[in-house]
Parts: structure tokens; sequence; C-alpha cells
């Protein structure tokens, strides 16, 4: 059997096939299902505590104006399964379009034409009302003569100019993006942590020297490395399982039309149409940000001797890390587009800003692959020059200050090589 | 058969290993003595190739030592070198794996070596549970399991109790005499004395003893004579060749240049009263060892 795909391997099997891993996944599951679907379960709480009023109005302009067509209305509305409540009352705007713009009316309903027969144009702000009325027309027909149709023009909120992601919806993205983003930090940590343990566990054991006496330390450097991706795509694998799970959930949980989307997944998908593209490019930025962070976790590890010596050392990798989260979470909401930008340009700060960067619409697509292949290119940069290092590095145990250690190991990493 | 051709290791202007040669064949077992620091450790990491010689080369068989034919030989490192948190049986996989081994053979060789050392208890138990004897005899598998054609051990039997030690003697000679190559240090010198065909004993990365142990006890020329009788020791003091006089409790040990002054000791020791011993005997490689090193550092 290949020595690197068993090393590899055998450092997955560790992290995996531990009772910690299942039980932090147990929870995570639950953490997940019970976000998404928050809005949902505080709702079965509330009970009928939490009734809405609507404000509805009826505009009869068909042949028959003798037909109490708004007060039957509302009977119906008020008398149906909905847990909301109807109220007519007055519009006020000058046109049936200014709707949108005014918020003292939520249901605007324009009956034209022959009553039998009507055209209705129907303003509502929620889809599922939308579906609502055109349901409850139908019953009113049905009672007023016999079976007839209406005719409907069911008018859906203007474009705000921008097609792709309005100011709303990058509001709601920019707010959301903390909880979103934070997974993926909390896993290039954790992906950091393992590598970095991993690696001084066999170095402070002196195990580290009946490895390399049987691979090559390059064999043993990449496998660690590899190793680490492969639990960081497993990992966000079943986390994105936990999403389809507890999306798939909400849609459990008892909805009446008229109440707006309840899993948070959905709505995002709503807001940001170009979800597909976004989750891509975080996946890549992902992989590749995170290799950056694992190769130089790994030559913090090497140079490092003792457990408390990685913990040392590492500290400026998590501020890097926390650096970049912060960045990208915070500074889009304070509308400093351009210093997020050129923080995206930045290796180490762009495996999480960049993404952030993307989904709020700060960088486009064309720039997120610049910078993607900007992280790989420093990302291959640093295996190149950390790779001989680390073959020196690994089996030393220099007892000297850090920039001194480093010092030495460069050294003779290069000063061999010539 | 393992050849060590004039190897030179340096690092900057520090020299660990000068010049140092030496072969060892099938079936031979040989001994690297020196003090601390001496360069045995280095010698053994150039010779499993984790260290480029500055000069020289290291054959194994023909070939130059690297990762093509290192699964063919074992290697056990002086410090405990186990990761910890998994059990034996764990342990045993992994390195048996980086060995090319499949698992089914591992099992198989490591039941008969835990049956062998008696700890077939600990196979499931994780290695910080065990004492540090019983960890010792897990490295010690770790090293033999893929039943190497030279095994590398790097003071093997220390912090070993008696018993324990005699065990490892054991598996050493099995090893042996299957025709295995071994090559080991220690600082216990009786082992090497026991055990050994050929030494090398270094001091500053340079062979200052080497060769045949029966040759180097002759070579060294000085002899031991063990008297019991009533002798006047500031007497022996002064014969000729005497250069050293020790009385014990019940006999008089005389340290003498070479065999050419035994008789003249003899003479003498034949005018006393009550003899009952006259026994001469070749040095211990423990006295050659502090001479020459002891000399050289002098």
């Amino acid at each position: 059997m290949d020595k690197f795909k068993f090393l590899v391997k055998f450092g997955l099997k560790k992290r995996i096939f531990k009772k910690s891993f299942v039980i932090i996944n147990a929870l995570l599951g639950l953490i997940i299902i019970g976000i998404v679907n928050l809005p949902s379960i505080i709702s079965i709480f509330q009970g009928e505590d939490e009734v809405e009023t609507l404000q509805v109005t009826v505009i009869n302009e068909s042949d028959d104006q003798t037909y109490p067509l708004e007060a039957n209305l509302l009977s119906l509305f008020n008398d149906s399964y909905m847990t909301n409540e109807y109220e007519a009352s007055t519009y006020e705007a000058d046109t049936y379009d200014d709707f949108w713009d005014q918020d003292e009316i939520d249901i605007l309903l324009v009956f034209t034409g022959d009553l039998d027969a009507p055209d209705v144009t129907v303003y509502a702000k929620g889809e599922d009302q939308r579906n609502f009325m055109t349901s409850q027309i139908q019953t009113l027909l049905n009672n007023y003569q016999d079976i007839t149709y209406a005719t409907y023009d069911i008018q859906t909120p203007p474009s705000t100019g921008d097609d792709d992601f309005s100011e709303e919806n990058r509001t709601f993205v920019e707010g959301i993006v903390s909880i979103l983003f934070l997974p993926m930090f909390g896993l290039i940590i954790l992906a950091t942590q393992f590598l970095g343990v991993d690696i001084i566990e066999e170095k402070s054991s002196k195990a580290i020297e009946t490895i390399i006496a049987s691979v090559p330390a390059k064999t043993h450097f990449l496998s660690k490395i590899a190793s680490s991706i492969s639990f960081l795509l497993i990992q966000s694998g079943i986390l994105l399982v936990f999403g389809i799970l507890a999306t798939f959930l909400s849609r459990l949980f008892p909805q009446t039309p008229g109440e707006e989307t309840l899993s948070m997944f959905a709505e995002l998908a709503n807001r940001l149409p170009n979800w597909p593209a976004v989750l891509t490019v975080s996946i890549l930025f992902m992989i590749f940000g995170t290799l950056l962070f694992l190769i130089l976790a790994a030559f913090l590890a090497a140079i490092s001797n003792t457990q408390e010596d990685y913990q040392q050392y590492q500290a400026p990798l998590m501020f890097l890390l926390l650096g970049g989260y912060y960045i990208g979470i915070f500074l889009p909401m304070f509308g400093v587009d351009g210093v997020v930008r050129v923080a995206a340009y930045i290796p180490f700060f762009s495996t999480i800003v960049a993404p952030i960067a993307y989904a709020t619409g700060v960088i486009s697509i064309f720039e997120s692959i610049i910078i993607l292949l900007l992280t790989i290119a420093t990302a291959v940069l640093f295996l190149y020059i950390i790779a001989p290092i680390y073959k020196v590095a690994i089996l030393s145990y220099q007892e000297t200050k850090f920039f001194k250690r480093i010092r030495f190991y460069i050294k003779k990493a290069f000063s061999k090589s010539k | 058969m393992l050849e060590v051709n004039n190897v030179d290791l340096k690092y900057g202007d520090f020299t660990a290993v000068k010049d140092l040669s030496f072969t060892i064949e099938p079936g031979e077992i040989f001994g690297l003595l020196g003090t601390n620091g001496a360069g045995k450790t280095t010698t053994f990491r150039v010779i499993m190739g984790l260290l480029k010689p500055s000069k020289g080369e290291v054959l194994y068989f023909g070939n130059q030592v690297g990762y093509h034919n290192v699964d063919e030989i074992g290697y056990m490192i002086e410090e405990r070198s186990l990761l910890t948190k998994i059990t034996v049986k764990e342990l045993m996989f992994y390195f048996g794996q980086l060995k090319s081994m499949d698992k089914d053979t591992i099992l198989k060789r490591l039941d008969y070596w835990l049956e062998y050392f008696d700890i077939t208890e600990y196979k499931d138990k994780k290695i910080k549970e065990l004492s540090k004897g019983n960890q010792q005899k897990i490295q010690f598998i770790t090293a033999i399991i893929n039943d190497p054609k030279l095994l590398v051990l790097d003071e093997p039997f220390s912090g070993l109790d008696p018993i324990n030690t005699n065990l490892f003697v054991k598996a050493v000679r099995k090893f042996q005499k299957e025709g295995k190559m071994i090559v080991f240090s220690s600082h216990q010198l009786d082992h090497v004395e026991s055990f050994c065909e050929k030494i090398i004993v270094l001091e500053k990365g340079e062979a200052i003893i080497q060769g045949d142990i029966k040759q180097v006890k002759k070579d060294f020329m000085k002899l031991t004579i063990n008297i019991i009788a009533d002798v006047d020791t500031d007497h022996l003091n002064t014969l000729e060749g005497v250069y050293h006089v020790e009385e014990n409790s019940d006999k008089v040990i005389v340290k003498i240049e070479s065999e050419d002054y035994i008789q003249g000791i003899f003479d003498y020791v034949k005018t006393c009263k009550n003899v009952s011993l006259f026994d001469v005997e070749q040095a211990s490689l423990s006295e050659i060892f502090i001479a020459k090193v002891g000399g050289k550092r002098g």
C-alpha cells in the first residue's frame, strides 16, 4: 500500500473514529437544526398570541357596484384557517403601483370588468398571501354565481434597479454573514489545530524518528496536510448535510399561508440569487486558503519541540485568521468597501474576506477568481519554501529562541541543498 | 552486507563523524561504543539515511541506503519514541504499515513477540498505561516487527532489569542465528563483550578502537593477575611491569603492562605463604575503553 495514502488514511481515522468527533457532530447537528428553524420553533410556543392584523382594501370597479364585495371577502378571509386577522382599510395612495411604497395597507385587490368573470389585480406583500387571495376570491365567485373564473393579474414588488443584489438584500447578507462564515472559521481553526497537534505529538514523543526512518519527511509533511484537508471536507460535508436536513425539517413545521418563509437558508437563497456561485467560491477559498494556513501550521509544529512551544508559536496564525474573520464580518457593515477589497487580495486574510466580499457584492466573480489564483500561487510558493525546512526541523530539537531557531533551520535547509 | 565507507559528517565547522569505515556481515553482531556525544547516534542516523554524510557512503548489499530498501531495516532509537495515546496494537499497525506490511502479518508477529516477552495482556492497552520497561519492550517489537535483515539498536538495554535484559539478548541472538545483521550501541560494556564479534569505539566522531573483539583485547597487551596469598602489596608495586595493585577483601589484583612480566611476579608469589590463586586474565573491555578514551581525553 502506498505509504502516503496510508498516512493520510491513518491521520483521518485518528480524527474521525473518535467519540469526541461523534459527540461534537451530534451537538452541531442539533444546533444547526435549531438555528435554522428558530423562527418556527418560537412561533410554535407563541401559539395564538401571535395573531397579525392585516389591512385590506378591496376596490370594486366591476359592473356590479351593489354587491358587498369587500365585506364578503373579509368575512371569508377571517373565517378561513389563517391565523391572521383581516381588517378593511382605505387606500390613500395616488396610484395602485404606489402600493409597494406605502406601509398602511398589506393587501390591495382591484376588481374590474364583469363580476361573473372579473379581472382581479392582486397586490400583496407576502407570496403566501398572494396565493391565499386567489383561492378566497374563487370561493367568493362560486358563491356569487355558480362556478365562474376570474382572470388574475398578480403584482410582485418592483426591482430596485440592481437586479442581482439590492441594498436590502446586501444588508440582509451582511447581517447573516457572521453566522454563515462562523462554521468555516471554526473548521479552519480545527483543521489547523489538528495538524499542528498531530505533528508535535509525533515529534515530542520522538516517534517521528522511527516514522521518518520509514517515509521521507516530504511525504510525511504532505500527508499531514492532505489528511487535514480531507478532514475539513468531510466535516464541511457533514455540516452541509445538517443544513439540508434542517431546511427539510423546517417544511415539516406547521406553516400557514401568509407566514413568511421560515427557513433561514430558503430566505438567503431568495435574497442571494447567485448563491450557487457564492457557495462554490466559499468552498474553493476554504480549501486553498486553509491549505495556506496548514502549511504554515506544519512549519510551526516542525520547529517546535513541545506542545507548549507549538501553542505559543501558532498564536500569530490564529490572529491572522481572526483578523480576516473580523474584517470580513464587520467592515462591509460600515461600508468601507475599499478596505474590504484590499484585504480580500491579501493571502491569509483572503481565505475568509474574499468569499464574504463576493457574497456582499464588494468584489466581482472575476476578481474572486484572480484572488483565488493568487492564494493558490502563495500556497505553492509556501510549499516550495517550507518543505525543505520541515525536513531539517522535524528531526531536530534546537532549544534556541524562536527567530534564531528559524534562521538556523532555514540556513541548514538551504545550505544542504546546494 | 552493510558497508560504511569513509563517512564524514559535518555541521558547519563541527565534525560529528570523521572518516568512519566498517562492515557488518550477515549473522554478525556489531557493537558501537563511545561516551555520550561521541557520535554513535549520528552514525546510526547516517546508516538509516536520516542524515546525508558530507563524505563517503553507506551501502546495504551494494546499494545506497534509502527509502527503497528501508523496509528491510529495523531501527530502535535510544529514547522512548512511541505514540502514547494509542494502543499497542494500533501502534504496531501504524509502524508495521509504514514498513509496507499487511495487517495479518503484523498481528501474527505481534502476537508472537508479546508472547515472547510475556506481555500479551497489554495488546489493547494504551501505551501510556504501560510501565517504562514494558514500553521499551514494545519499542523493541516496533523495530523487529518487519523481521528486518539489518537491525539498528541504539542503547537497547538501558533501563532494563537483568531478567528483561536477558530476554532482549536472547531475541538479538535469535536474529543473529537467522543470519540478520545487528548493530547496536550500549554503555553496558559487559553486554557488548558477551555477544559482539566486532566493535568500534568512537571518541569525538573518530574511531579509536576498531576490529574483532578478541584481537582488540590481545592488542591491548595489558593483563590482570588475581592473587590469593600472603603477599606484600608494597613489594608488588616495586616489581618491573606492575602499574597498579589493588587489595580486595579476598584477593589482590595486579595490573601489568604485558605478558613479559608474568614470570617475575609469579617468581615472587611462589616465595609467599598460603598461595591458593594465581590467575592471569586479559583486560576487560571496560578497562580498554577507559584506558583508550581516558588516554585520548588526557
